[in-house]
């Protein structure tokens, strides 16, 4: 390692033997290949061949030598390193299929039925060829025409920024960002539906909810309201409207009680200030007001609400009983 | 005069055999859209209106059909309705040219691919006319983005369908397809592949679709050129642009992926598996994975910017082409197709 290193130009010119070397090997290697066995029907591309070999040797060389170099050199690929490992990765399969290749021409029981296969292998082997050859020429270039320059302040900076814009590059010719961006959305097309098909299910609802308005009554039936206006009061929103007069047998009671839901912010303030727990706010919050004045909830509808939710809200009061 | 009958009644039923599928097609486009938008964004979609919400797009015929018309009173009334039919009407006649199967086509033209080009192109006065008679800013807009994007991307589109006529040395579809028999590795795809990319993504911009539908930008000018439609209007307008996004699906499927020929011709094994199988799925199957390709890229990736859109067209696309054809002419040279 060491002697390599301190002779560069013997390093560089060990390499440039290395891929010339290889790539007529290669080359050589995968004509006879093809052209020394017959095959029995005819190849896909028949004069395509030599084109074909010709590419697959050079990259064969460009990788041998690519790599040869920097395990020489007992350098880490630094500058462009992602895509640099992608170009290995790329020659690793390119190194793949042309052995499969091989194996398929040089195997005469196979080849019948494997054939088709070698020819799919045969096109992508050419592609990939073309790709590792683009790659690496894009990186050489880059590393030759823009290089870091070496000014004492920014170095770090410049070196960024040439690189980024190589990699810019690469990403861009490989239209890398949509495929990740397609293959994100490809992932959460088989997630789990977080739909809540809502007539049918509904969300869980706090028991502290504070939906509708409701009266409640006495287990015995009467009502829990005494007109002390305290909810009136106290209402920010003016929503509340009571009138209240002696009943029969004394007792103060309502006569009228109404809420008008279009003012109520549903603060639940009227709640609080109930001495006798009349007025409550139910979890109850699926309703609608299909013609004017339905929003204005008399006290025989506040009723009403009252009586339907009493189990929920018993059960309500029963879940939150351990936070009170 | 019965011949002549008989001829034109002939006529009338070719058209409807065309018509009715893409419809049909469409309109359940129009669903598939809608499903993979909620499965992508992790909903479950339309499902209320028949099972799994299949009669989906009938409602929604139907709703827009209940609907009123309305043309607004500084409209110029002639050219506003006018719109929405040109748009329709070369959405659709690019149909006439397909072929889906073996001599399955209503017209086998010659230069199917010219007619193509030459209808695709008529559909944008559609756009234009509407933008213009409309007689709001918004529309106007829409149009003007809508014309320049157009220009813009039918010429890289042009130089995409280049290399396929030159590799098949024809443009006539049927050719074309005949061109690429005997199996996945025989498609225009391979050899092409980054033509077929630039023809991805000029047909997005072609129709109009994200990541191009500056035409639309809902963000910044409503809805671009069909602002001022409603009703049967707007239907027409949502029509002729899935109709266009499925003609542009089949053209792709038929020049880059080998249309209705079997990816597994001459494959030993499924070769003989799948070899029951009518020539219209193949077909069938790889338009809808170019037209679920075109929902897939809408729901993923943001609207582009319009400098950008401009940049990529005449800075990106074209140049990929026009360095990729002479090479596809230098690969005809030496393979000596
Ligand atoms: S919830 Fe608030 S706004 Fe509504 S009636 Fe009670 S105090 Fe008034
Ligand atoms: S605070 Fe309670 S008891 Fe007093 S008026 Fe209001 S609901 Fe009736």
């Amino acid at each position: 390692m060491k002697f390599f290193q301190q002779k560069p130009m013997l390093t560089q010119l060990l390499t440039i033997a290395v891929f010339v070397g290889s790539s007529v090997l290669f080359l050589l290697l995968t004509l006879t290949a093809w052209y020394t066995i017959d095959l029995p029907t005819q190849p896909l591309y028949p004069d395509t061949i030599r084109y074909h070999a010709l590419i697959s040797g050079l990259t064969w060389g460009l990788s041998i030598s690519f790599i040869l170099k920097h395990l020489l050199l007992n350098e880490p690929p630094h500058l462009y390193s992602k895509y640099y490992f992608a170009l290995l990765m790329i020659v690793g399969l390119y190194f793949m299929t042309q052995i499969c290749l091989l194996c398929l021409i040089f195997s005469t029981d196979l080849r019948a039925y494997l054939q088709p296969i070698g020819h799919i292998l045969s096109d992508f082997n050419l592609y990939f060829s073309i790709l590792t050859l683009v790659t690496a020429s894009v990186i050489i270039l880059g590393q030759r025409y823009w290089p870091a320059k070496k000014t004492k302040q920014n170095t770090a900076k410049r070196q960024s920024k040439h690189k980024d814009h190589m990699i810019r590059l690469i990403k861009r010719f490989l239209i890398w960002d949509f495929l990740t961006g397609l293959g994100q959305t490809a992932k959460t097309m088989f997630q789990k539906k977080k739909t809540i098909q809502f007539p049918e299910e509904k969300i869980p609802v706090s028991p502290r909810f504070r939906g509708l308005l409701a009266l409640r009554r006495y287990p015995n039936g009467e009502e829990r309201c005494i007109a002390c206006k305290l909810c009136e009061a106290v209402c920010p929103a003016l929503a509340i409207t009571i009138e209240a007069k002696v009943r029969s047998d004394g007792s103060r009671r309502t006569t009228r009680f109404d809420i008008d839901m279009f003012k109520c912010i549903n603060c639940g303030f009227c709640e609080e200030s109930c001495p006798v727990d009349s007025i409550v706010v139910t979890s109850e919050h699926h309703y609608v007001v299909r013609e004017r004045g339905e929003n204005i909830l008399t006290k025989d509808k506040l009723l009403a609400i009252g009586d339907m939710c009493e189990p929920k809200l018993a059960q309500d009061r029963a879940n939150d009983q351990p936070y009170r | 005069m019965l011949d002549v009958m008989f001829h034109i009644a002939f006529l009338v039923l070719q058209a409807l055999l065309i018509l009715v599928p893409v419809l049909i097609c469409v309109a359940y486009y129009t669903l598939a859209e809608r499903k993979v938008a909620a499965y992508i964004q992790g909903r479950v979609g339309a499902n209320r209106v028949g099972w799994r919400g299949l009669l989906q797009p009938f409602a929604d015929a139907l709703k827009f059909i209940n609907k009123e018309y309305i043309k607004p009173a500084e409209a110029n009334s002639g050219l506003f309705y006018l719109a929405p039919i040109i748009s329709v009407t070369t959405a659709i006649a690019g149909w006439a040219v397909i072929p889906v199967a073996p001599g399955w086509v209503a017209a086998d033209i010659h230069a199917g691919i010219l007619y193509i080009f030459a209808v695709t192109s008529l559909g944008a006065y559609g756009i234009i006319i509407a933008g213009w008679a409309s007689n709001s800013k918004y529309a106007m807009f829409g149009a003007m983005r809508a014309m320049a994007q157009i220009i813009s991307y039918e010429i890289a589109m042009g130089f995409a369908l280049v290399g396929v006529i030159m590799l098949s040395g024809s443009m006539n579809f049927s050719d074309i397809v005949n061109a690429q028999a005997g199996g996945i590795w025989h498609w225009y795809l391979w050899p092409l592949l980054p033509l077929f990319v630039v023809y991805v993504i000029c047909g997005l911009a072609e129709t109009n679709r994200l990541p191009f539908d500056l035409a639309e930008g809902e963000a910044e000018i409503v809805a671009g050129y069909m602002v001022e439609y409603g009703s049967i209007g707007f239907m027409l307008f949502f029509l002729s642009e899935y109709a266009n996004m499925l003609l542009i699906s089949a053209i792709g499927s038929l020049l880059f992926l080998g249309g209705w020929q079997s990816p597994f011709d001459h494959i030993v094994f499924l070769g003989y598996l799948t070899q029951w199988v009518p020539l219209v799925i193949w077909f069938i199957l790889k338009t809808f994975f170019m037209a679920f390709l075109i929902i897939w890229v809408r729901w993923t990736f943001p609207r582009y910017r319009y400098d950008q859109l401009m940049m990529m067209g005449w800075k990106t696309l074209i140049p990929t082409t026009l360095v990729w054809l002479p090479l596809v002419g230098l690969y005809i040279k030496v393979a000596g197709l």
